[in-house]
């Protein structure tokens, strides 16, 4: 369902993925989890394309692509098979709530407005802000233009969804609703979910794989229980400790 | 010394039959300047070295040279390189030097708004699958649009009080009008207080008028 081989990224002498093999089935949610800088984020924004991985292939719902070979078409087209969420919202600024959930169908999906505008009152019902469709970003609170993002990236309809350490930047007040969002979003609606958090708790809780990257690789991986209460590599158990 | 007050206050509805001509040059000048500008720019980031470095060269000769200096240039020393500059009329001149001279301050206006678009919204447009076109005209071009439109509104300001210098061509507008008053009446000191008046509340008008624009385009900030 999605697939990832050999994926390599550097930031010029820095390398920062060396090699990652990565493999996730329908409707299953992998945490991502490591140490700050190790190439989490960057792993994610590769499979978006966001950043352009140096080598590697990758697969989801059938579209492979070559990172060294592909060219500018074939990448706008994969995109559209993933979507993000960002850990800095990155809600569009000119845009109302409702704008910014439709873009993603009227702009990429060519959808007809009026149903396009229909199917965005579901998802922004679903994050439940119904009652801010028609303000701008900048009235809304961290934890409402978190929401307006994960609702935007429902709306690409995407195979994938991929969460960029999606509850970072907000109020320890509000982390709570995000969490409580996705844990529905990956329950009832059975998406495919990568999810970088730093929310332990979060990550044993919903996932059903927990990856650790450390180091632009991928050191260790299993199911939650089993990494969390008996973790094998001797850096993960290092790096659970320092969170105690 | 006396102040002839009669003449002061004759001289204003010669002055405000001008006020219209003198906008028009302003605005057909921003249009163009702004049309120039962002050819400019367009220039000035091109992968082709001497597309960039002629532009550089026209941005660096008229941010570098005084205004009137380029004016005369055009006015009276290229007509005589070239014939068919002879039958330029004064007030297209003046535009068009208006419009040449401020093209390469918009172009970097233009350059500043385009940089201060974030770089997580072009992100988050990559992520959505916008095509390089959708995302100039739903993200980039509309936030940079509202970046730069006080520096812009700025800009036609300065452009509207430029056109004064078209007296020293022969240019009938506000300035020139004055002077022609006071000349034929030697009351200069009321004419060109009268003038400045004028200039002074049209543009304040405008200013306003630019504000309460800029509140309505800026209103998701």
């Amino acid at each position: 369902m999605i697939k990832i081989r050999n994926l390599h990224k550097s930031f010029g002498a820095l390398h920062v993925l060396k090699g990652i093999d990565f493999t996730a089935s329908e409707g299953e949610v992998v945490a991502v989890i490591g140490p700050s800088g190790m190439g989490k984020s960057t792993f994610l924004r590769c499979i978006n394309f966001i950043e352009k991985p140096e080598k590697g292939i990758l697969e989801i719902d059938g579209i492979e692509v070559d990172a060294q070979t592909c060219k500018e078409k074939e990448i706008r087209n994969f995109r559209m098979k993933a979507s993000m969420v960002f850990q800095n919202y990155n809600v569009f600024k000119n845009k109302t709530v409702l704008q910014n959930v439709m873009l993603p169908m009227t702009a990429v999906r060519k959808m007809d407005k009026q149903e396009a505008q229909k199917n965005a009152l579901e998802y922004i019902e679903q994050v439940g802000l119904t009652d801010k469709i028609d303000e701008y970003p900048s009235r809304l609170s961290g934890g409402q233009q978190q929401r307006v993002g994960i609702a935007r990236a429902m709306a690409v309809n995407p195979k994938v969804m991929l969460f960029d350490e999606p509850t970072s930047s907000l109020d320890p007040e509000l982390v709570t609703g995000i969490l409580e969002i996705i844990r529905r979003l990956a329950k009832e609606h059975k998406r495919t979910m990568l999810i970088v958090t730093h929310e332990m708790r979060f990550a044993q809780e919903i996932a059903d794989r927990v990856l650790f990257m450390d180091n632009g690789a991928i050191l260790e991986e299993g199911t939650p229980d089993n990494m969390f209460i008996n973790p094998q590599n001797e850096r993960m158990k290092r790096f659970l400790d320092q969170l105690k | 010394m006396r102040f002839d007050n009669e003449f002061f206050l004759s001289c204003f509805p010669k002055l405000i039959l001008k006020i219209p001509y003198t906008l028009w040059l302003g605005i057909i000048a921003f249009v163009a300047a702004f049309v120039l500008g962002l050819f400019l720019e367009i220039c000035y980031t091109s992968k082709n070295r001497v597309i960039r470095g002629l532009a550089g060269i026209y941005i660096s000769y008229f941010r570098s040279t005084p205004y009137i200096t380029q004016l005369f240039i055009f006015y009276f020393g290229l007509p005589q390189l070239f014939d068919i500059m002879k039958d330029v009329t004064g007030s297209t001149a003046l535009v068009i030097t208006i419009a040449m001279n401020s093209s390469a301050f918009i172009s970097e206006i233009i350059r500043g708004g385009l940089l201060s678009v974030d770089k997580g919204q072009k992100e988050a447009g990559l992520s959505i699958g916008l095509s390089p076109a959708a995302m100039y005209k739903e993200i980039i071009l509309p936030q940079a649009f509202v970046a730069t439109f006080p520096s812009l509104g700025n800009s036609f300001i300065t452009m509207i009080k430029n056109t004064a210098i078209g007296f020293t061509i022969g240019v009938v507008e506000l300035l020139s009008q004055a002077k022609m008053m006071g000349a034929s009446s030697l009351n200069f000191f009321e004419a060109y207080i009268a003038v400045g008046i004028v200039y002074w509340v049209v543009l304040v008008a405008v200013d306003r008028i630019l504000k309460i624009m800029e509140v309505r385009i800026c209103k998701y900030l």
